[in-house]
């Protein structure tokens, strides 16, 4: 048998993987199958998994291998798989299903070294697949981690003697190598305007956003999540969160129950202005996806963003519904005039009560009108009321079955969360005749020490009344008066000992908080600065370097030049000392070469290898009448470069003269 | 001014003695001139010789006219597969007289061993020159017996591929400084060999030029050629290009690295210089490298090629 030589052992067919780097493989493999198990059909990644650890049962037990004949049924069955699981086979979710199925079967029938690439390829796009869903750090975080795996696996095949520790060693050192490249080409790479991960669209299914309805419990419901709503930077110091009140859905439909927006609001509203009469706090707001219209600021904003509508109830809506991580800057005004004449029609269903709903508060309003009193006179008493009613603030309100939510509310059960406290105090509001709605919304926030944003969380969800006096709408946070902590230290200090609380608002946890806290600043950071980074900063930085207005093509020829010089830079210092021969800094050894040089342009031309006796003996033969001089310069170089260094100089001078001597 | 003074003893030494036991030598063994002077300097950097061809071209003959040419006590083992240890070694005797045991010294107690075909010998007899080789003493029944000073083995090899032979093992080869090959001689030689008195005539006639005092000095003069850091970093690139090129299953090993400059230090001595050039490096790199690097591919280029190869690819720098 014939054997050619095969240094790549490409053709090794039936040679077993070395187990090793085998193993490495699978794991990276394994790491890439990671990020997708969230959108994955769960049939599928346990398909996937299950083929990986097939793989791995092979590596132990040659005899598991599955027949060719069985590989193509697998197949067509993954096919049928991603067909079953309801996905269109033209889109995102079937083509990842695919990939991620056709890499379990890959690695059924890895057997050479040319299919391990092939697998390590697939991860590798299985990895970058990976961020069409998802760009948080973890997932960042995940994807490194599978690429220093597969490189470390794609090293060991290289050399399977190598131990993995050294392998991941090697691998990690490359990444390393590469960060500089890869730095330069994010930041330098054009930016189209809308993102580059458009196709993956985060329409925040899953989460409990705020709806344009509330009814009792459904903000209760909310504070059960302690996900991050809107994140904001201001430009000095923050407002006390006393008055952080962000201004969400705007309700001035009630049915009895629930309290809804129609939108009827903003047909004929009267005429609508708003006048800032104090210093304005200026923040920026980044705002997670809620897949709803609207988007938050605090009470009452100047003047709407760009791309932003002010409705006439105050509201910032966008015409889009936020599917995307959006950033914004708004000014808001602290002492402010909220001036609405509004039209009958509207003042009518500003003061709208369903005919028999809740009696007793209506009941309640006639008596306190029967005495006459004004309307500003009426809100005091109602502020009064609802101090002296002995109204508690609890996260777990008893159910009520009642129709007449807010009567129970008030005269009942006397606990509530602030649903209960906006939507009692507006119905008794309106059983007075007086025009009020309810505002839903966050109040407060906390800022994270760590890098001093001000995170605002699901927990944070309120609502409040606002009346309108004398054509100016008024704040009147119910919430506040019957319990005023809720507003000034947040909730967890507001309900009382004993109430089940959001798992980080507990004390024993304040650690966790602190961890919580780091994570929460790291998102925003990479949300910031990584995600963020889109068109308009690429051109802030860029003017910054005094390249204001550089175009893309310009800015694509610019970030091949980087990425050279910084490719360069990399790669120098590693070649350097090959380059820097050991020979160069003798200066017997300079001359030396001078001489060769000059012999070579005569044709005699030194081989690499070729010592200074055997050249100049072969200069001597094939130029009789140079021969003295050439044999001497070859004795006195070698008696310089590997003789005892005694009479350097001497000798040095002794071979420059022969050298320049010789004329051929 | 050491320098030159050095210069000056060394050229006296080659002019002398040296000169006249090549000269012997090829008077005997006609048209080796450099295998001759390759087995010479191995035996004055004290390294033992391994000589590996097909019978009769004249391995046993240059052994011989060795060991005679200086002056050395030799003796003579014919490696066969039934051959002892003890018959290389010795054995210990019962006296009954004194109720002790006497040790008879075997053949292994001389300045020179020939070991002819060792290869035919086995295993167990081959290694038991091990000890000899390496630390210059043999122990028998826990009694450790210093051998003669010097002590060279010449051992004579038919190659591996012919029946009835055992591979020396590769801790055994690397035992040896050099392996030699002689092949067929040139027609010139061949026809003065046909047309020239009987070889066992003139190796009997022949008389020692040198003595074992003699070689036991210009080895302390081969220790003392200089080899220049420029040199240093020669040899270490060589070795480090054997293990690198891929065409060798292992490179060299630091004892090969170290056999590799001692031999060629005495190259160097041997042709009259007081240093070591990467040249002598180069002259000895066949004899010393070639049984110690197997090539990874059996079936291909000639070994001594690869070695070629190999020396060609090391620029000198």
């Amino acid at each position: 048998m014939t054997r050619r030589p095969d240094p790549h052992g490409l053709a090794q067919a039936d040679a077993a993987l070395p187990d090793r780097p085998a193993g490495m493989l699978l794991a990276g493999a394994g790491a890439s199958l990671l990020p997708h198990l969230g959108h994955l059909p769960p049939l599928l990644s346990m398909a996937a998994f299950a083929m990986l650890f097939w793989r791995g049962l092979m590596q132990w037990r040659p005899g598991l291998r599955p027949p060719r004949m069985l590989l193509l049924p697998l197949m067509l069955a993954g096919l049928a798989g991603v067909v079953v699981s309801d996905q269109r086979l033209l889109s995102r979710d079937a083509g990842v299903s695919v990939l991620a199925v056709f890499l379990g079967l890959k690695l059924l029938e890895t057997r050479a070294l040319r299919d391990v690439q092939v697998v390590a390829c697939l991860c590798f796009f299985l990895v970058l697949t990976a961020f069409m869903y998802d760009q948080s750090p973890r997932v960042a975080g995940l994807a490194l981690v599978a690429l220093w795996v597969l490189l470390a696996a794609l090293i060991g095949f290289q050399a399977s003697a190598r131990h993995t520790a050294s392998t991941l060693r090697e691998a990690a050192l490359m990444l390393v190598q590469a960060a500089p490249v890869m730095v330069v080409l994010f930041v330098l790479f054009p930016r189209v305007s809308t993102p580059l991960w458009g196709l993956g669209a985060q329409t925040g299914r899953g989460v409990t956003v705020l709806t344009e309805t509330m009814q009792p419990g459904s903000i209760g419901e909310l504070t059960r999540s302690d996900s991050i709503v809107l994140r904001a930077r201001f430009d000095g110091t923050p407002p006390s969160r006393s008055s952080l009140y962000w201004r969400g859905p705007v309700l001035e439909q009630f049915d009895g129950i629930a309290w809804s927006a129609d939108g009827s609001g903003l047909h004929d509203p009267g005429t609508v202005k708003m006048r800032s009469e104090g210093p304005t706090v200026d923040y920026e707001v980044t705002l997670e996806p809620h897949g709803q219209h609207w988007v938050f600021a605090i009470e009452l904003p100047t003047a709407a963003p760009t791309d932003t509508d002010y409705l006439p109830d105050y509201r910032l809506t966008r015409r889009d519904r936020i599917t995307e991580r959006v950033r914004y800057r708004v000014s808001s005004s602290r002492a402010y005039e909220a001036i609405h004449e509004a039209s009958p029609r509207t003042l009518r269903r500003l003061t709208y009560l369903p005919a028999t709903s809740n009696p007793r508060l209506t009941k309640l309003a006639r008596t306190w009108l029967a005495e006459g009193i004004g309307d500003r006179a009426f809100v005091a008493r109602a502020i009064a009321f609802f101090r002296e009613q002995g109204l508690t603030y609890t996260l777990t309100p008893p159910t009520s079955t009642s129709e007449h939510s807010a009567d129970a509310f008030v005269f009942e059960s006397r606990a509530g969360f602030c649903e209960h406290f906006a939507s009692a105090f507006t119905v008794l509001m309106r059983a007075g005749g007086i025009p009020a709605r309810v505002v839903t919304g966050y109040q407060g926030g906390e800022i994270n020490p760590v890098d001093n944003y001000l995170e605002v969380r699901q927990d944070d969800a309120h609502a409040w009344t606002e009346v309108l006096l004398d054509s100016r709408w008024q704040r009147i946070d119910p919430t506040a008066i019957a319990q005023p902590l809720r507003i000034e230290e947040g909730m967890a200090r507001a309900v009382p000992p004993g109430d089940p609380l959001p798992f980080f608002g507990q004390r024993a946890f304040s650690h966790l908080a602190r961890w919580r806290n780091h994570w929460d600043a790291l998102g925003n950071g990479w949300n910031q600065h990584v995600l963020g980074f889109d068109r308009a900063r690429q051109s802030t930085l860029m003017t910054r370097f005094g390249l204001a207005g550089i175009d893309e093509t310009r800015l694509a020829a610019l970030m091949m030049a980087a990425a050279g010089i910084v490719l360069a830079l990399v790669v120098l210092p590693l070649i350097i000392p090959a380059l820097r021969l050991p020979g160069r800094s003798d200066p017997a050894h300079r001359l030396w070469l001078r001489f060769c040089a000059r012999m070579a342009r005569l044709g005699l031309e030194r081989a690499p290898s070729e010592g200074a006796e055997a050249f100049t003996c072969r200069i001597a033969k094939a130029r009789p009448e140079l021969a003295p001089q050439v044999i001497e310069i070859g004795r006195i170089y070698n008696e310089l470069r590997y003789g005892v260094s005694t009479r350097t100089p001497e000798r040095l001078r002794r071979l420059r003269q022969c050298i320049a001597r010789l004329r051929p | 001014m050491g320098a030159d003074a050095n210069e000056k003893t060394t050229m006296a030494l080659l002019d002398s003695p040296l000169r006249r036991i090549i000269e012997a030598v090829n008077d005997v063994l006609l048209g080796k001139d450099h295998s001759v002077r390759l087995a010479l300097s191995c035996l004055l950097a004290g390294g033992h010789l391994l000589i590996e061809d097909i019978p009769g071209v004249g391995k046993t003959t240059l052994a011989q006219v060795l060991a005679r040419a200086l002056g050395l006590d030799y003796r003579r083992i014919q490696f066969t597969s039934d051959l002892l240890p003890a018959d290389v070694i010795g054995v210990s005797v019962f006296q009954r007289e004194q109720a002790t045991f006497r040790f008879h010294a075997g053949p292994v107690f001389s300045q020179v061993l020939l070991a002819d075909e060792i290869n035919r010998g086995t295993p167990r007899t081959q290694s038991a020159l091990l000890e000899a080789m390496e630390e210059g003493q043999v122990t028998v029944d826990g009694t450790t017996h210093p051998l003669p000073k010097p002590f060279l083995v010449i051992a004579t090899q038919n190659p591996i591929d012919q029946i009835g032979t055992f591979a020396l093992p590769e801790s055994q080869l690397d035992r040896f400084l050099m392996r030699l090959t002689l092949g067929y001689p040139d027609p010139a030689a061949e026809r003065a060999l046909l047309a020239g008195d009987d070889r066992r005539a003139l190796l009997a006639a022949f008389a020692p030029v040198a003595s074992a005092e003699q070689l036991l000095g210009w080895r302390k003069t081969v220790h003392a050629v200089h080899a220049s850091p420029a040199l240093i970093d020669y040899v270490q690139t060589l070795a480090g290009e054997s293990r690198r090129c891929g065409l060798f299953e292992t490179g060299l090993s630091p004892r090969g690295t170290i056999a590799l400059l001692n031999a060629a230090r005495s190259w160097a001595f041997l042709h009259a210089d007081h240093k070591v050039t990467p040249e002598h490096v180069q002259a000895v790199f066949t004899a010393v490298a070639g049984h110690r690097l197997r090539p990874r591919n059996t079936l291909g280029d000639d070994p001594a090629l690869l070695l070629r190869r190999l020396v060609d690819s090391v620029p000198l720098r």
